[in-house]
């Protein structure tokens, strides 16, 4: 029983961070149909940013994060600019981009490398302290992650469904020519989706430094896990997103338990093609008979 | 002397190198209903698109009210008020028959409730399943939601493309009433129909667009007067 | 041809239902087609025409109520089984493979559509590409057999659906909407089409809203509203039934109608 809480508290701290990592690269993927190569390093440059804000300038944590979230958001908008906009323009904009952004995510990794240096630092962004359930002492760290992560995806789901941006989102990712026909600024819903894509993987960048540490190339790992949530929950499905994210936490805890740290990847792999051979389009993707 | 709300002048639009649009002129006059018919694959739709900024005017303009909108934004244009309803399934499939309506006024929300009322009026179908994913609707259904969602948009001009497809003769005749109506009120009513035997009657203006090209402009007794540019360019 | 369906029909669809949860489509709907005959249905959008065809044709089984194929049973059958059984389809929208020329469109309907091949050969055999010049030949494409379908127009795609569908040997073809957004004289053309492929045995069920075409080309009529049969009988006798003007036609269509099958008989 205490070993089930312990994996369940792990794999729901490990989800929500996936998730939230996930959610603007599946957001970025629905409306612009662009895999973003560069999501790992943006990821990276929230925890770093988040590091400097407080230990060289001294800002409370708090406004630390959401500095961190703000230049990211930034250097989404400037994704947008400068790769997107002008490859929009042009034929095969998906591989373009995808290319374009393997570029732009390299850049900024050796940017990090350059001004930090190559050594793991500790995140400073941590709560101290725990939780004890039964006999299972579960780091206050985790419950403080879960909380920030179901804050952050309540947000982002009132935005989704309740405001005019968030609409038109959507329905830009439905049916792009459709939303221009609507009056929606298509490039304008580009330039926020980026945005805030940036900014929520700045957060997921600093939650998984916290527990791990912050190392120039320490996105490579959680993107390409974003990724695999993205497929097996079907491309630009973000409800499908979420709940994926935290079924691979959780999957991820149950291994690492069962099998050990080192066959954790490989067995979630494992899983994920059988899934995708069950269902080619992912759990949630659009797979339905298509109307004729 | 009537004004014309969209003026075409020597517009020439295509794809990617090709030329649909060959030197198009032709303007819509405020409130009335101007047709263009004319045979499959002719260039009619992209007429509308080419209006509405999704396919690049490659020379000549388009003004509406005397000021160019041909270098504008799609969204841009939606804002000056000239509405498309295109052909095809261009619902938002994932959203509800209601929220597809709702996008329909995305630019223009003043008055919503009243236009929500008077779209459900008409439509009776479209809210007996206003809250069915519009994605499930049969292809009739989907036509009316689309034209439902380019009424909230209000708007000076409408464009609508081949309204009538796929729908059930009763509902034909209930859309036209509406179009004739929205003219009386003033709107300016810029239409592609398939059919122009029925519309000839009531169009304002007909022009016939074949190979991209006006190749006949007139009032609809005339065209039906000249069976020669009937059996010719439309097959009757 | 008389308006009577044959003494043992080549459907039979009884009491047959489709619910979508709470929504029913279609509701203990029972007709007949006999073999050879082409039978027309009408009626208002959302009525669960294209849901019938679903169901007979096994994209969207039946949740009641039976389907009879030439005396064999296929409701719930897989819909490659009903292909095999002989039952082909045209689409509302055009479905075909873009990429593919006419010729290799028509070639897929010709291979898989008539036998169960468990196991697969690597090349389609002499029969497939008889079967496929003939379709092609029937609907009069064959000069365009090498083009590449995503490029066709409007007309064409139309007719290569139906070759695709024929190119199957079907005994009964369901057609949805075959002639929407065609000229008039495109629309002389697919009846053209129709009836050569009535008169090679095929019998015929069609969907269509465009008057003349339904009330020309059918042996008899069915009208559909809200999942139910409100009308089944002569294409004649239809301006006769109120419900059907009221709910379908309306005023100014059923006009028009009269005065052109006047015409037409007169």
């Amino acid at each position: 029983m205490d070993v089930l809480i312990q994996i369940v508290a792990s794999g729901l701290t490990l989800g929500a961070m996936y998730a939230v990592a996930t959610i603007g690269l599946s957001l970025v993927y629905g409306s612009l149909n662009m895999l973003n190569m560069a999501h790992g390093a943006i990821l990276t440059l929230g925890g770093y940013i988040c590091y400097a804000a407080i230990v060289h300038a001294g800002l409370h944590p708090v406004l630390a994060l959401l500095a961190a979230a703000l230049v990211c958001a930034l250097v989404g908008l400037l994704i947008y600019f400068s790769a997107a906009l002008p490859l929009l323009r042009a034929e095969n904009f998906e591989t373009n981009i995808f290319i374009a952004t393997i570029g732009i995510g390299s850049v900024i990794e050796n940017l990090m490398l350059k001004g930090f240096g190559p050594y793991p630092i500790p995140q400073p962004l941590a709560v101290d302290g725990q939780v004890v359930i039964g006999n299972v002492h579960i780091p206050l760290q985790n419950v403080f992650i879960l909380g920030v992560a179901i804050v952050l995806m309540a947000a982002v789901a009132i935005l989704l469904q309740r405001t005019s941006t968030g609409r038109a989102i959507r329905a830009t990712s439905m049916n792009r020519e459709a939303a221009q026909l609507m009056g929606v600024r298509v490039g304008r819903v580009y330039a926020q989706v980026l945005a805030l894509s940036g900014a929520l993987a700045a957060v997921s960048g600093i939650m998984i430094s916290s527990i791990a540490t912050l190392t120039p190339v320490m996105g490579g790992d959680p993107m390409l896990k974003a990724f695999i949530v993205c497929v097996v929950a079907g491309l630009g499905n973000v409800y499908g997103a979420v709940i994926a994210a935290i079924a691979l936490g959780l999957l991820e805890a149950a291994t690492q338990y069962v099998l050990g740290v080192r066959w954790s990847f490989a067995t979630l792999l494992l899983l994920v093609i059988l899934v995708l051979i069950w269902r080619p389009y992912g759990l949630f993707g659009k797979q339905q008979v298509v109307r004729l | 002397m009537v004004d014309a709300a969209l003026d075409i002048i020597n517009a020439s639009a295509g794809y990617s190198g090709r030329i649909v649009l060959d030197a198009i002129k032709l303007s819509a006059r405020k409130g009335e209903l101007t047709a263009i018919v004319g045979p499959n694959g002719h260039g009619k739709s992209t007429l509308l698109k080419a209006i509405s900024g999704l396919v690049p005017v490659t020379s000549g303009e388009i003004r509406l009210d005397g000021l160019r909108i041909d270098r504008l934004r799609p969204d841009q244009i939606v804002e000056r008020g000239v509405i498309q309803v295109p052909q095809g399934d261009l619902l938002f499939p994932a959203m509800t028959v209601h929220e597809n309506l709702l996008m329909g006024a995305y630019a223009n929300s003043g008055g919503l409730a009243e236009r929500l009322d008077f779209v459900f009026t008409l439509l009776p179908k479209l809210k007996e399943r206003r809250n069915q994913t519009a994605g499930t609707l049969s292809g009739g259904e989907r036509r009316m939601c689309g034209i439902g969602r380019g009424l909230m948009a209000g708007g000076e001009v409408l464009m609508l493309d081949e309204p009538s497809l796929g729908l059930a003769p009763i509902v034909i005749e209930q859309i036209y009433e509406v179009i004739f109506n929205l003219r009386r009120e003033g709107r300016t009513i810029l239409l592609v129909e398939e059919n122009a035997e029925r519309i000839a009657e009531h169009a304002d203006m007909i022009h016939l667009l074949d190979n991209g090209r006006i190749a006949w402009s007139g009032l609809g007794a005339e065209l039906m007067a000249r069976p020669e540019i009937v059996e010719t360019y439309l097959g009757v | 041809m008389t308006g009577d369906a044959a003494a043992t029909p080549l459907l039979s669809c009884r009491h047959v239902g489709k619910s979508f949860g709470a929504l029913a489509a279609v509701r203990d709907l029972s007709f007949d087609v006999g073999a050879g005959e082409i039978l027309g249905i009408g009626g208002p959008n959302g009525a669960g025409k294209t849901t019938l065809f679903e169901v007979i044709s096994g994209l969207n089984p039946a949740t009641k109520g039976a389907i009879v194929l030439d005396g064999q049973d296929i409701t719930g059958h897989a819909p490659e089984q009903i292909c095999h059984a002989g039952v082909a389809r045209t689409f509302q929208l055009n479905a075909g493979f873009d990429s593919m020329t006419a010729r290799e469109n028509v070639l897929v309907g010709a291979y898989f559509g008539r036998t169960n091949r468990a196991v697969p050969t690597l090349r389609a055999g002499r029969a497939a590409h008889e079967a496929t010049d003939a379709a092609l030949e029937m609907l009069g494409i064959a000069d365009r057999a090498d083009k590449i379908t995503g490029k066709l127009p409007v007309l064409d795609r139309k007719l290569l659906m139906m070759a695709s569908a024929l190119a199957t040997k079907p005994k009964l073809l369901l057609m949805d909407e075959p002639v929407g957004g065609l000229t008039a004289r495109e629309v002389d053309r697919v009846m053209d089409a129709v009836r050569a492929i009535k008169a090679a045995g095929v019998t015929i069920i069609l969907i269509e809203h465009v008057m003349r075409f339904l009330v020309r080309l059918s042996d008899r009529i069915m009208i559909m509203h809200h999942g139910e049969k409100i009308f089944e009988g002569l294409p004649t006798k239809l301006l006769d039934d109120r419900t059907v003007v009221d709910v379908y036609l309306g005023q100014g269509a059923s006009e028009r109608l009269r005065s052109f099958m006047e015409g037409a008989h007169g």
